[in-house]
């Protein structure tokens, strides 16, 4: 309908209205995040805080670096994301497709149960899984946040892969199938390449929700300083009892912590939409 | 603000910082050494995580206190795990809770009595004992809460003490106000005309100068209660007391005091609203006079150390005969450090080490206190000519904390505390009266009381 | 899609039981997906079952998380949560009050939004990825900033009524705004739900609308009576995620709110937490868990059951 845009057309200056003020209003906080970040502590501490800093106080986001090991804490977090990503682009995957293509006793009552891990509250298995790892020496490592994942134990993924994964025509899988190829080799070099979409937008969710995931890290890992996540950190700077007025730094970490999710976003967002619409999830 | 103003504030700030640690490293805090560094590799090396909250710039400072340590005491290794502050009931429940809990935690004083009632936290009677721990050392009222049935559980440290009695108050605006800014309020008399004078309200009825803070919650509540000469519990922690003539007399004195200067508790939560976190009221101009601990201190200095500021104590009830100043140590904040029941007795013992190092040793007690310029539970520490020179009001602080009495801690604290908080509440908010709001309070705290004491019998 | 995927039937083993097969090769078959499932049934086992399970055990307990100490008190906990214990009701009404409230707001919300998103327009990327944005502040910076934002006198949002005359409203410290405040700042974020929205949008046949301009329909009849229908199985997931997600309301009223004014925020979850954590009471916080399990499941087995009436499948 290109003809439709050359038009001026009074509907389209209202969109664009709606659009912008809802885009300033949602902006706005942010706005005021990065200017705390560009103001000294005793300007915030004094009340004397203005929308744009002057000067404005880069330095800020040096000393937020160095009050914490910005860096440990980055890896950390790769580390996490790595495991998250694996899991969710191959075991969750591999798990889909046995739900998704194959036939066994129970499948439907297993993918119920499946669906309804994403119902229970975390706190009732908190401290039976604390115990748990404790007992088997996982606590403070690794383990805990990387080896469920690795295991596929995101219902999430799983649930939205295999409505992906049904939609695929048998045609496409039989012909391999009389080609002698077996399901392993047809959930790989078939089915994986056409799920690429869907996979960026499984890709995406993990990358966000490991990133953010306080409590786990804090937990699990909590004991071992070298251990913290990014999410940890931030944390940590809010709230010392008695101590400094640390929200610029706060604000600065919490700008650079959400500029790779950001980035990430603007860059894939095509790609995440199309992936979401062959989920199957569509009208 | 001027390009150079700025970066003098910056400088300044930076000063303070530093000024802190050289100071920790003049009181014989040695530097920061590697962990580890000078402890050879003995086959018994014991490994001590050590659980705290002593975070941002103190981290350096207790990795100070612990390289001295194991330089003392070789085959004793002490990590030190700062933690965060937000959901620290889960982290702290969690680690105790079963697998590896960390050698020694730094927990309140409701945390410490309630874990030692469950038995999840190692008795240190013996060790007292057998190292001649001189307990009279501390405040009484300290040392006080660290007692549960008839078993020491831990040293107090930082003070829980001088939380409740001090004041602070801006002299400008008690001079702009027509009061004398050398004589603080001391009576709530004497507070109410000072609140009258210094409080400055909008057409619409909104706060622009607070005259003088108050705290509705269940820590602001019993700290009026204590210098109105009521208590929380009976003697044996067995009955509520705060259901008394006095308690109830407590609560109306503060809705009346809300609603004559404030125009009601929703106005002063407005009021409270318009800080973000870290923000100094009282610095900034908003609040006259306010409640508020020893840490006031370090906030003026850091931030505006040019204050003209005045220190008094907690205004009393002097229309009570029996009521007089004093302070309530552990009361709302204040802390000890727990070993956890269950582990190797060699690991326990240098776990007390450790604890004993930080809370009784004046290289590790003393100094840490000293250093961060805050008084400590340790009697003869404050003497120290470090706070009496740097800190004028210094006399003030020592009063306050002489004043300060014990509070009850019984192991369902803060299920007695939110409920009362929860009435507190409702009566500030104008749901119930005084009368009706202590009563209920009563009644419920009471009925958890019995329910503690009757799984005791 | 159809809904719940228990209903799924579109799919069984006869549609692959091709009369090539050998019957070998199909008993293999049939436990192969077994092998495919393996891995999350592990994980399901060992971090799932195993500790849900002993939480179902726990609420029949006093479980102190401290001492360690449990003894079997039969259905106490339950009953304590009934009749005893003066803040489950409030807490209970709180949640249904706020998922009955945010959820369909945040749908409409979120649909209108990527309706607006899929026309085309300049820097339609910028602008999606602007509202997208606050899905992706840490949670941290997103309450501090928001009680900013709700500040009474000089808050943003009182701010911005006041332009157009509507008098300062005490989002934070009234009982009869906290709930709404609460849910607006849950409105702040629905770039997520957006995102999927945007992609159930994209795959509607474009001739579908061609063939309505052909026939003179407006936009508002294109919207209702060709995007909606189509839409229905996006919403219908958006709306359990949604149901899913509020039951478990806890950061907004932990960090900001703390449960109050007078109560006016203590949510379940919150509720549940001071329990288990402040308390130690595990035992009763088992219970309140498997009763709030209990209550989403049938609340989900019921939307599912309903979407047979509202649900489109093409």
């Amino acid at each position: 309908m290109p003809d439709r845009l050359k038009r001026i057309n009074p509907a389209h200056t209202l969109l664009y209205l709606i659009l912008t003020t809802g885009a300033i209003i949602t902006l706005i906080p942010l706005v005021w995040t990065l200017s705390t970040s560009l103001h000294s502590a005793r300007d915030i501490s004094l009340g004397a805080q203005t929308w744009i800093p002057t000067p404005a106080v880069w330095s800020n986001y040096r000393e937020a670096v160095d009050i914490l090991p910005f860096g440990r804490y980055l890896a950390n977090t790769m580390v996490l994301v790595a495991a998250a990503e694996f899991g969710a682009l191959v075991t969750c995957s591999f798990v889909a497709y046995g739900f998704a293509r194959l036939d066994f006793p129970g499948r439907e009552p297993l993918f119920l149960i499946l669906i309804s891990t994403m119902l229970m509250p975390y706190i009732v298995r908190l401290v039976p899984l604390f115990v748990f790892y404790g007992e088997i020496g996982w606590l403070n490592t690794y383990l805990p946040l990387t080896i469920p994942d690795l295991l596929g134990r995101n219902a999430f993924y799983i649930f939205l892969l295999r409505q992906f994964f049904r939609g695929i025509p048998f045609e496409l899988t039989d012909a391999a199938r009389i080609d002698g190829a077996n399901d392993f080799r047809i959930w790989w070099t078939i089915v994986m390449p056409l799920a690429k979409p869907v996979l960026a937008t499984v890709a995406i969710f993990a990358f966000q929700s490991t990133w953010d995931d306080f409590l786990g890290p804090l937990i699990y890992m909590g004991g071992d300083p070298n251990l913290r996540t990014l999410a940890v950190g931030l944390y940590q700077l809010k709230n010392t009892p008695g101590g400094d007025n640390l929200m610029p730094y706060l604000m600065a970490m919490s700008i650079l912590t959400m500029l790779p999710v950001i980035l990430i976003f603007a860059v894939g967002q095509r790609f995440l939409i199309r992936g979401v619409t062959m989920t199957g999830l569509k009208g | 603000m001027t390009i150079s103003e700025h970066h003098k504030r910056l400088l300044d700030r930076h000063t303070s910082r530093r000024r802190i640690l050289k100071t920790g490293a003049a009181l014989g805090i040695a530097p920061m050494l590697p962990v580890g560094a000078a402890t050879t590799r003995a086959q018994e090396q014991i490994t001590i995580d050590y659980w705290n909250w002593w975070d941002v710039y103190r981290v350096e400072l207790m990795d100070g206190i612990i390289a001295q340590f194991q330089i003392d005491n070789p085959g004793i290794v002490v990590n030190n795990v700062p933690q965060t502050w937000d959901r620290r009931d889960e982290v702290v429940t969690t680690a105790l809770s079963g697998g590896e809990p960390p050698e020694v935690i730094m927990a309140s004083r409701q945390e410490i009595v309630r874990f030692a009632d469950a038995g999840a936290v190692a008795p240190i009677s013996k060790y007292v004992e057998a190292d001649a721990i001189d307990l009279t050392r501390y405040y009484d009222s300290e040392i006080a809460s660290m007692w549960w049935k008839d078993q020491i559980y831990s040293l107090p440290m930082p003070t829980a003490g001088g939380e409740t009695g001090l004041t602070f108050y801006s002299k400008d605006q008690f001079t702009a106000a027509g009061l004398d800014p050398e004589t603080p309020p001391t009576t709530w008399a004497e507070l109410d005309t000072a609140a009258a004078a210094l409080t400055k309200r909008t057409e619409d009825g909104a706060i622009d100068v607070m005259g003088a803070s108050l705290d509705f919650s269940a820590g602001g509540y019993l700290a009026n209660l204590y210098v109105n000469a009521g208590t929380l519990y009976s003697e044996d922690l067995r009955t509520v007391a705060f259901n008394s003539e006095q308690g109830v007399q407590t609560l109306q004195w503060m809705l009346d005091f809300a609603e004559n200067h404030y125009g009601g508790y929703q106005n002063m939560l407005d009021f409270d609203l318009q800080f973000t976190e870290g923000q100094q009221p009282l610095l900034m101009g908003p609040v006259a006079h306010q409640y508020q601990n020893v840490s006031m201190f370090f906030h003026i200095e850091q931030n505006d150390p040019g204050f003209n500021y005045g220190v008094g104590y907690r205004p009393y009830n002097s229309d009570n005969p029996n009521a007089k100043f004093q302070g309530v140590a552990g009361l709302t904040f204040g802390w000890g450090y727990i070993i956890p029941s269950g582990l190797d007795p060699a690991v326990e013992e240098a776990a007390w080490k450790f604890v004993k190092r930080i809370t009784y040793e004046d290289v590790g007690a003393c100094s840490f206190m000293q250093s961060q310029l805050r008084p400590s539970p340790l009697q003869d520490c404050n003497s120290s000519t470090v706070f009496s020179e740097s800190n004028p009001h210094w006399d003030k602080v020592l009063g306050a904390l002489e004043s300060d009495v014990p509070v009850g801690i019984v192991p369902p604290q803060s299920q007695v505390f939110s409920v009362l908080t929860e009435y507190l509440e409702l009566a500030a908010f104008g749901e119930v009266d005084a009368q009706g709001a202590i009563d209920e309070a009563a009644a419920e705290s009471q009925a958890m009381l019995d329910e503690y004491w009757g799984t005791q019998a | 899609m159809s809904g719940l995927p228990v209903t799924d039937r579109t799919y069984s083993g006869a549609a692959i039981a091709a009369p090539t097969r050998t019957p070998l090769t199909w008993r293999i078959r049939k436990y192969l997906g077994f092998v495919f499932i393996s891995p999350w049934l592990i994980a399901f086992l060992a971090f799932d079952l195993i500790p849900t399970a002993s939480a179902f055990w726990y609420s029949f307990t006093d479980w102190n998380v401290i001492s360690g100490s449990s003894n079997w008190v039969g259905t106490a906990n339950y009953r304590e949560m009934i009749e005893g214990d003066r803040l489950f009701w409030p807490s209970v009404r709180n949640t249904l009050y706020y998922v009955g409230v945010s959820v369909p707001l945040g749908i409409v919300a979120g649909f209108f939004l990527a309706l607006l998103l899929n026309t085309k327009i300049r820097f339609q990327g910028a602008y999606r990825t602007l509202f997208y944005l606050p899905a992706v502040v840490p949670t941290v910076a997103a309450t501090l900033l928001w009680i900013w934002v709700f500040d009474t006198r000089n808050g943003l949002l009182n701010r911005a009524l006041g332009v157009v005359g509507v008098d300062p409203i005490r989002w934070l410290t009234s009982p009869d705004y906290s709930k709404q405040a609460l849910i607006i700042m849950s409105l702040w974020s629905i770039g997520g739900s957006m995102v999927i929205y945007l992609a159930g949008l994209q795959s509607i046949p474009e001739d579908l609308y061609e063939a309505a301009d052909v026939d003179g329909a407006s936009w508002l009849s294109k919207t209702f009576r060709i995007t909606i229908p189509l839409m229905t199985p996006t919403i219908f997931f958006n709306l359990l995620l949604g149901i899913i997600g509020s039951f478990q309301v806890f950061n907004a009223a932990f960090i900001m709110t703390g449960g109050g004014p007078v109560n006016s925020t203590r949510f379940y979850m919150l509720h549940l937490y001071e329990t288990a954590f402040q308390d130690s009471r595990m035992g009763y916080a088992c219970a309140m868990a498997v009763a709030l399990f209990m209550v989403v499941l049938a609340v989900t087995l019921f939307v599912n059951w309903s979407s047979k009436r509202w649900v489109f499948y093409s």
